[in-house]
């Protein structure tokens, strides 16, 4: 088949990296999915908020390896061109960047509908460059042409898949990250609900049909509206994910005032999928009725800020003692030696990460950097090591090396983690013990967030 | 005498720790034909480089990347979520909404 010549023994290899990459760079992966196709001509079309980040998450989130289609600029670099061309990427020349000249994109377009003929999944990321705002840029056309070509050119069955990424910090080492797949929209299925009477079986109904391009376009848009995030700008998205976080931590509450489930000091985190929902749906209601919600969550984050808290510490401050707790803590302390050894193999990669940071670069800028200098950083030093214990030693000391390394950088990661909670669950006990001043306020903004919230929601969607 | 002994013990409980978890890693993941299966956990065993082998070559589980487990549908988190989203598609009416907004979050002042 084509699409094994174009796809030479460098895709596995890849998508190890990107796995490794994710694991690496994100402390969680949530996946929300309604009926991923797993079979037949896949086009997923994603939000680009972040950068490599997006190519290296959904490489690592795909049983099938997705050709990629990516800005011909990249295979200017020569090992990001071997790289391309190891997964297959499909070259696009954008009209910014050429000056005018298209001519190039027959290629791209002709790559597509083989690797679609093929069964194989096209990724795109219709918005073409990486977006700096909370909400989706008016979409390109590219998708909806890709799709309408290689239908037209004999390919049955398309399904487009349209995919949201959500980042808790995009500019950040270990945080948290969340893929939405939405509902695929079934090509064959809508066409003829998109071009009432049109005969869509036709020839005539190819990437240069003006009006079925246009709609499908609109359709496209409007799913990946679905599962993208509908911010007005940063300062919204901040406000109504604390909003959301302080609804579903209400709705979390246990009837006798007690702590969340989620939150009887195993995990604080709510999950993504639910912040990211209930925001989403706040963002949805009109402009007016959002003004007390965003008021009483900035004033509220303000105070959060200033006492150093979050806002589970306000919400749930009777941090319980677990048996899970307990258990973790005496693992942490019998992992403690080797996870000092794991600190000090680590500290230096994981200094490298932080170095971007003091530049002034911008969060779609770190969305790239980031994932790219700690796989470079984690895996050099890997590499330098195991290495040097095999020519030092022997080959044997070498593997064990290189297997302990990482097993013992994860123990750094598990010790700190229990430690810092054990720490959040002293600040929460102080917190608890507080009943006059700053807390007090903080505690009176977050009724006032709750407040608004439900006014809000009360409100008819716009 | 004790302390070339201590540091290998201090070398051999990581080794004997890693060799378990990446036997158990061999006999569990998905992907693997029977006979693979069989000669990786030979080979992870007699040969200490196999299982730095086995690290890299290993089949990709896609489902292990998600490393947060999804909430639970009965979750009054997940049930708040699921009102909100089911009055603005119009499918629960107003009082409707407000009677169970008000079960989920009693603390609230509805307006």
């Amino acid at each position: 088949m084509s699409g094994d010549e174009r796809r030479p023994s460098g895709a596995p290899t890849v998508r190890r990296l990107a796995v490794f990459g994710t694991r690496l760079v994100y402390r969680e992966v949530e996946v929300v999915e309604r009926g991923r196709p797993t079979a037949g001509p896949v086009l997923a079309v994603s939000s680009h908020f972040g950068g490599v980040a997006d190519a290296m998450l959904l490489l690592a989130l795909s049983e099938r390896v997705p050709r990629i289609v990516a800005r011909d600029l990249i295979w200017k670099y020569p090992v990001a061109r071997s790289i391309m061309r190891s997964i297959g990427a499909i070259p696009v020349r954008r009209r910014a960047d050429s000056g005018g000249s298209v001519q190039r994109n027959e290629d791209m377009f002709t790559a597509c509908y083989d690797a679609l003929g093929d069964g194989d999944v096209v990724l795109i990321f219709p918005e073409g460059v990486t977006q700096e705002d909370p909400h989706l840029a008016p979409i390109r056309t590219g998708a909806a042409r890709i799709a309408l070509g290689a239908r037209s050119a004999g390919v049955r069955g398309i399904q487009i898949e349209p995919v949201g990424i959500h980042y808790e910090d995009r500019a950040a080492f270990r945080s948290r990250v969340l893929v939405a797949f939405g509902e695929p929209i079934d090509l064959d299925a809508v066409l003829p609900d998109l071009l009432p009477g049109v005969d869509v079986d036709g020839e005539a109904v190819g990437a240069d049909h003006s009006a079925a391009v246009r709609a499908l376009t609109a359709l496209i848009a409007e799913r990946m509206g679905r599962v993208g995030p509908r911010y007005r700008d940063w300062d919204q998205a901040r406000a109504l994910h604390l909003a959301a976080s302080v609804a579903l931590r209400e709705a979390g509450r246990v009837p006798d005032g007690g702590t969340t489930p989620a939150d009887d000091g195993e995990r604080d985190a709510l999950p993504l999928a639910l912040t990211e929902r209930l925001a989403a749906r706040l963002a949805a209601r009109p402009a007016e009725a959002l003004v007390p919600v965003e008021e009483a969550a900035a004033s509220y984050a303000r105070s959060l800020r200033d006492l150093d808290l979050e806002d589970a510490d306000v919400a749930a401050p009777h941090a319980r003692v677990t048996g899970r707790v307990v258990r973790d803590l005496v693992l942490a302390v019998v992992l403690l030696p080797y996870a000092l050894i794991g600190a000090l193999i680590g500290a230096l990669p994981y200094l490298i990460t932080q170095v971007p940071r003091l530049f002034r670069l911008s969060a779609p800028m770190l969305s790239t950097v980031v994932p790219m200098v700690a796989l470079l950083a984690f895996l050099g030093q890997w590499t330098v090591l195991t290495v040097r214990a095999a020519l030092t030693w022997s080959v044997t000391y070498g593997a064990v090396v290189g297997v302990l390394a990482p097993l013992f950088v994860a123990a750094t990661v598990f010790v700190a983690e229990r430690f810092a909670l054990l720490g959040r669950g002293a600040r929460r006990w102080w917190v608890s013990r507080r009943s006059a001043g700053p807390i007090a306020r903080a505690r009176h903004e977050r009724a006032d967030v709750l407040t608004a919230v439900v006014r809000a929601l009360g409100e008819e969607a716009a | 005498m004790t302390e070339p002994l201590l540091r290998d013990v201090a070398i051999l409980v990581p080794v004997v720790v890693a060799w378990v978890v990446i036997v158990v890693d061999v006999a569990r993941r998905r992907g693997l034909s029977r006979r693979r299966r069989i000669g990786w956990l030979v080979f992870v065993t007699l040969v200490p480089l196999a299982m730095l082998l086995w690290l890299l070559r290993r089949p990709i589980d896609v489902a292990a990347q998600v490393t947060a487990p999804p909430p639970a549908p009965d979750d009054p988190r997940t049930r708040l979520v699921d009102l909100v989203e089911a009055y603005d598609a119009g499918s629960v009416d107003r009082s409707e909404f407000e009677r169970r907004l008000r079960d989920l979050i009693p603390r609230a002042t509805t307006g």
